[in-house]
């Protein structure tokens, strides 16, 4: 009998344990459920259609729960970034929602890798983005993302001041040299002295003063950095940095993700930096076209010894399999280019 | 203060033999010695160039120099080197435009330092490059906006004026060779002797000319090599790195390149007057003199460092506390202060003294001045660069074996050209030495 009420106990306190165990279960529920209803917002964006590289886009966003305006929401802007069939969206901007649940969001356009942008501006919440819009811009041509607003353009300050302060310092340079020439040729001829090399000197001074202004008067006078003009275009290059954290070369293997694709290395071990960003060959570094892909042995010897003043890359900056990726990625591009 | 007031004048018939007698000496004589110490600098060169034919061969990446940290020893050796070579425009120009009649025996010294620490100081450009065979292309393809075409124009000037400023005044000393060595040294010796003199017989015309071109190149380098290692500093300040933001970074250099310069030289002297027996015209006046001026250097630059670190600090960006706490507290300070205390406070300190202000003390100061310089090089390089310009990890750098040993051997080099540089030419300016003799016999008389 106690026995029997022992076991009547411990089904009666199991079944307690079973609800208990339900109702906080179904507690949760509800409470998750009221999470989201809260966070069931909408963002309303109000942006232009389309942008221009370097200049600057506003958005205006607005947070609505229900019609309600939510204050002191963050939110963001991003944009889809891809390489290397990676995509991911990367943060341009980010803002708070003042009481009629409104946000300014701003950020300077760059140089898209096509003429559409897609973005997004999203609502953030503690576990992440909450509510999420999409948009379209249509990205129109302008000068690369940094153009210089410092510096001063003042027009009689330019490089013919150079040229006069050259020309000066090195007329006394070789007015003092020339006096070896009236040394030698005030000489009785007692003495054995070469009347040539004096003449050399000279010469060899001249040279080296001449030469200056020959680099100084070719010279492109126009900066790099600055406006685009016809010999120092700059193209727009991927930004590796925003999908991936920059690793630097010359890092442990160990620590790169192993499943960067042949795009991504060849971006990231500086291969683009002077073959080009889709290896069509550029001022330092040539075109690797199905010529030089043909023997892929020799072309895996020829980063590993680096001909021609090329960066040698041994087996702790690109492993083998890695090459062949980047090979691989070639050898796509080539033949979708030359079918 | 007595070494400021000139010594009894020790003039006796025999001054001038016994002048030429002792410049002449090193052109024909060599001890064993000698022979060790030229062995032991071309073993020092020999294992530098076996271990720049490997850094040739597989790239930088041999060195301690990674993509944050690019710049390391061989720029604070290029640095270093420039700043040396301060010490002959310094020396030889200022005192000669002043007319300051203890500097004669000191100048021809002066001026070869300079010509032997620009070139040693371009070889480090050559070797911190990559690739040293595309050099041509600074000169074809380069572009003037570059700071660095800025140092290659103003090194060009300041090397080709010096070495003419170097041969000018040499040529009555060298004529003095020429005539006085015959049969006792090598053919091709002769030659050059022969050669370098111009067929200089010290004729009215031939005075005006070398009076003409000294005058002019005197003047002349003094504002060539002040902008040298100004332009030097804007290698740095225009960069875009946090500690090199410095307007005053100009001012900086030319103090630290005359201060190592004098201390290289007080060096040098010491070496040179007691191997050759040069007591009687090298005197304990131009030690004192030239302590002097390295103490009075070593204060302006305690001064500019202190005008560095106070504009910044009292601003502190976050940037900036970063490269203070690295270069005061943990990386880099044992660098630094043993930088600020043993290199200028120390010199201050053994030359103020009367009882240490002796040949051997000032030879102390000046070596630790000459150190302490070389770290400083080296911290401006290393610990500018070390400081993110983006939020990644801040990066390290140590010099390799490589860059140790071609660091060494540049060295060696130097030392190696201010060897042979005694071996070969008059190492006092005797004519000039004679000229001044004569003059202050007139004076008395």
């Amino acid at each position: 009998m106690k026995h029997h009420q022992n076991s009547e106990q411990r089904r009666t306190s199991r079944t307690l344990a079973q609800s208990m165990v339900l109702l906080l279960a179904l507690f949760a529920v509800v409470l998750g459920s009221a999470g989201r209803v809260a966070a069931a917002a909408e963002i309303e964006v109000d942006a232009p259609a389309e942008s221009t590289v370097g200049e600057s886009v506003q958005i205006t966003a607005t947070v609505t729960d229900g019609g309600v305006p939510v204050a002191d929401a963050v939110v963001t802007v991003t944009r889809q970034a891809e390489i290397g069939g990676q995509s991911g969206f990367v943060e341009l901007d980010s803002g708070v929602t003042d009481e009629a649940g409104v946000v300014q969001l701003e950020f300077v356009q760059n140089a898209a890798p096509s003429d559409a942008e897609h973005l997004q501006v999203e609502l953030q919440g503690d576990n992440g983005v909450e509510a999420a819009t999409k948009f379209d811009m249509t990205v129109l041509d302008g000068p690369q993302q940094v153009s210089a607003t410092s510096g001063a353009d003042v027009g009689i300050i330019n490089k013919y001041w150079l040229i006069g302060v050259l020309a000066l310092v090195w007329f006394f340079v070789i007015a003092a040299t020339v006096q070896l020439l009236v040394i030698s040729r005030s000489s009785d001829g007692s003495t054995h002295s070469n009347r040539v090399i004096p003449y050399f000197m000279v010469g060899f001074v001249l040279f080296t003063g001449l030469g200056m202004f020959y680099v100084v008067l070719t010279q492109p006078s126009m900066h790099a950095n600055l406006a685009p003009n016809d010999e120092f275009d700059r193209v727009p290059t991927a930004y590796v940095g925003e999908v991936y954290p920059y690793l630097g070369l010359g890092g442990d293997p160990a620590d790169r993700p192993d499943d960067l694709s042949g795009e991504v290395l060849f971006v990231q071990a500086g291969c683009a930096s002077c073959h080009g960003i889709d290896a069509n060959g550029a001022i330092v570094g040539g075109e690797l076209d199905d010529g030089v892909l043909d023997d892929t042995d020799e072309f895996t010897e020829a980063i590993r010894e680096g001909p021609d003043g090329m960066p040698v890359y041994d087996d702790v900056l690109l492993s083998q399999a890695e090459i062949d990726r980047i090979i691989e990625f070639l050898q796509s591009t080539r033949s979708a280019a030359n079918p | 203060m007595e070494a400021l007031i000139d010594e009894p004048d020790t003039s006796d018939t025999t001054w001038e033999d016994r002048l030429e007698n002792k410049v002449l000496i090193p052109g024909t004589k060599t001890g064993l010695a000698f022979k060790l110490w030229i062995g032991g600098l071309l073993l020092v060169l020999l294992i530098g160039v076996v271990a720049y034919v490997n850094q040739y061969n597989n790239g930088l990446y041999v060195t301690g120099m990674r993509d944050r940290i690019s710049w390391g020893i061989y720029i604070a050796a290029f640095v270093f080197f420039a700043g040396i070579s301060m010490a002959g425009t310094l020396m030889s120009a200022i005192l000669r435009i002043t007319k300051a009649t203890w500097r004669t025996p000191v100048t021809r010294f002066a001026e070869a330092i300079t010509v032997m620490g620009l070139v040693t100081a371009g070889l480090f450009v050559i070797v911190d490059m990559g690739q040293p065979t595309r050099l041509y292309q600074m000169y074809l393809n380069g572009n003037w906006q570059s700071p660095l075409m800025w140092d290659m124009m103003a090194i060009t000037v300041y090397l080709t004026s010096s070495v003419v400023y170097l041969l000018i005044p040499m040529i009555p000393d060298l004529a003095f060779f020429r005539d006085g060595l015959p049969g006792r040294v090598p053919r091709a010796q002769s030659w050059m002797y022969g050669t370098l003199s111009f067929g200089w017989i010290e004729n009215p015309p031939q005075r005006r000319a070398l009076a003409k071109a000294v005058a002019i190149l005197t003047i002349l380098i003094i504002p060539v090599a002040v902008t040298v290692h100004t332009v030097l500093s804007f290698v740095f300040s225009t960069t875009v790195r946090v500690s090199w933001n410095s307007t005053s970074f100009g001012f900086f250099f030319v103090a630290g390149a005359i201060f190592s310069g004098v201390a290289v030289l007080i060096i040098v002297f010491a070496v040179v007057r007691r191997r050759y027996h040069l007591e009687e015209y090298i005197t304990e006046r131009q030690f004192t003199y030239l302590g002097y001026l390295m103490a009075a250097m070593s204060m302006i630059l305690i001064y500019t460092n202190a005008t560095e670190f106070i504009t910044k600090g009292f601003k502190a960006s976050d940037d900036d506390l970063f490269a203070f706490r690295e270069l005061f507290a943990t990386k880099f300070a044992p660098l630094f202060w043993f930088y600020f205390f043993g290199g200028l406070v120390l010199p201050v300190l053994i030359v103020a003294f009367k009882r240490t202000r002796t040949i051997t003390g000032l030879v102390v100061a000046s070596s630790f001045a000459v150190v302490a310089m070389f770290v400083e090089r080296y911290f401006i390089v290393v610990a500018g660069m070390s400081v993110p310009l983006m939020p990644y990890e801040p990066s390290t750098y140590a010099p390799t074996a490589t860059e140790w040993a071609i660091v060494a051997g540049g060295f060696a080099l130097f030392l190696l050209f201010l060897t042979v540089f005694t071996r070969l030419f008059p190492i006092l300016a005797v004519w000039e030495m004679k000229h001044e003799h004569h003059e202050r016999k007139e004076v008395t008389a």
